[in-house]
């Protein structure tokens, strides 16, 4: 998959945010790489990046930064 | 023939309506929905759990089939209309179906807050299915927020009990004129034909379906249920009565 070939851009630093209640540290970035980084499927979630939903084609260059709240989402089976 | 049940501009032709949630494998949704014929299915939006591979359930819902998201998780109108937004950023439709829940015995929706997310939803485009419990003065008050249809609840969610709220959901079929869905405690298809026979413009069946042996079996076995009881109510049912009326004539016995 194209997405796989993509040179990483992590630069080796290490940010600490929240992701989904939890806070973590992690070396992505910006949205991609971390999806990337979370081995998630890129097609299959939603980022919502500081309460804003973010487009899927945006996730490259929207930038990551120190104590940001991330919420990665997807549907799931309810009534 | 009959039209179908017109929502938000688009119109379903079959009026029973499905929900993702309880199947043992997701493979089983699809097939469900061939098997049943249901436009229409309900899904939820939770945060992905970093820990564990998931399936994406869209995968396995055709896309001539309705998404329906619903706000399940949300306790306040606020929180619902939050969940609305993401699931419309996400590409799933217009459509949402308001559930607020702050009691987690019986899982009763707050009436209040779904009204108050209904008129923020209805006014910001979205095609509103408030799921309540059934109180005709809400039920109007929904329809002038610019609800597009009205649930009501027949008993709690997940339940099998059936349509215990009866009485107050003929209330709504005979005062409302936006449709009335019957939601949540529909446990089998017998309960589903007679919501129909009461003149219900559909109804949601969950967790009947997907927790039955056999799924698929089940959701055809709905979707007879719905169009039974749906093609008594227009051929209109006879009168009940406490005795006897003979059925072959009185007269001319051979005695």
């Amino acid at each position: 998959m194209w997405y796989l070939e993509r040179p990483s851009v992590f630069n080796g630093e290490i940010m600490k945010i929240n992701i989904n209640g939890h806070v973590e540290n992690v070396k992505a970035s910006n949205l991609y790489d971390l999806v990337l980084e979370k081995e998630l499927q890129l097609d299959s979630v939603i980022i919502e990046h500081n309460l804003k939903i973010k487009r899927r084609d945006s996730w490259p260059t929207e930038k990551i930064m120190e104590n940001d709240t991330i919420e990665i989402l997807r549907f799931v089976g309810g009534g | 023939m009959e039209s179908g049940l017109i929502l938000g501009g688009k119109s379903f032709t079959n009026r029973l309506f499905t929900g993702t949630g309880k199947f043992r494998s997701k493979k089983l949704i699809s097939k469900m929905l061939e098997a049943s014929g249901s436009e229409m299915i309900t899904i939820a939006l939770r945060r992905v759990d970093l820990t564990s591979k998931e399936e994406n359930i869209l995968e396995y819902i055709p896309d001539n089939v309705t998404l329906l998201p619903n706000t399940s998780g949300a306790r306040t109108a606020g929180e619902a209309v939050r969940i609305a937004n993401i699931a419309r950023e996400a590409g799933c439709g217009n459509f949402i179906k308001i559930e607020i829940i702050t009691d987690m015995k019986y899982l009763m929706p707050d009436n209040e807050e779904t009204l108050n997310a209904t008129r923020l939803l209805a006014e910001d485009g979205f095609i509103v299915l408030p799921y309540i419990n059934p109180d005709l003065p809400l039920a109007k008050k929904l329809e002038e927020a610019g609800a597009a249809a009205i649930m009501p609840l027949g008993s709690a969610i997940g339940s099998n009990r059936g349509i215990r709220t009866r009485e107050l959901i003929e209330i709504l079929i005979d005062c409302c004129s936006v449709p009335i869905i019957v939601d949540a405690g529909i446990g089998k298809p017998s309960h589903a034909a007679a919501a129909m026979e009461m003149g219900a413009d559909a109804v949601l069946v969950n967790t009947a379906i997907s927790a039955a042996h056999d799924p698929v079996r089940m959701g055809e076995a709905f979707s007879y249920a719905v169009k039974a009881g749906r093609m008594a109510f227009l051929a209109k049912l006879t009168e009940e009565s406490k005795e006897a009326n003979a059925s072959s004539p009185l007269t001319g016995f051979l005695r």
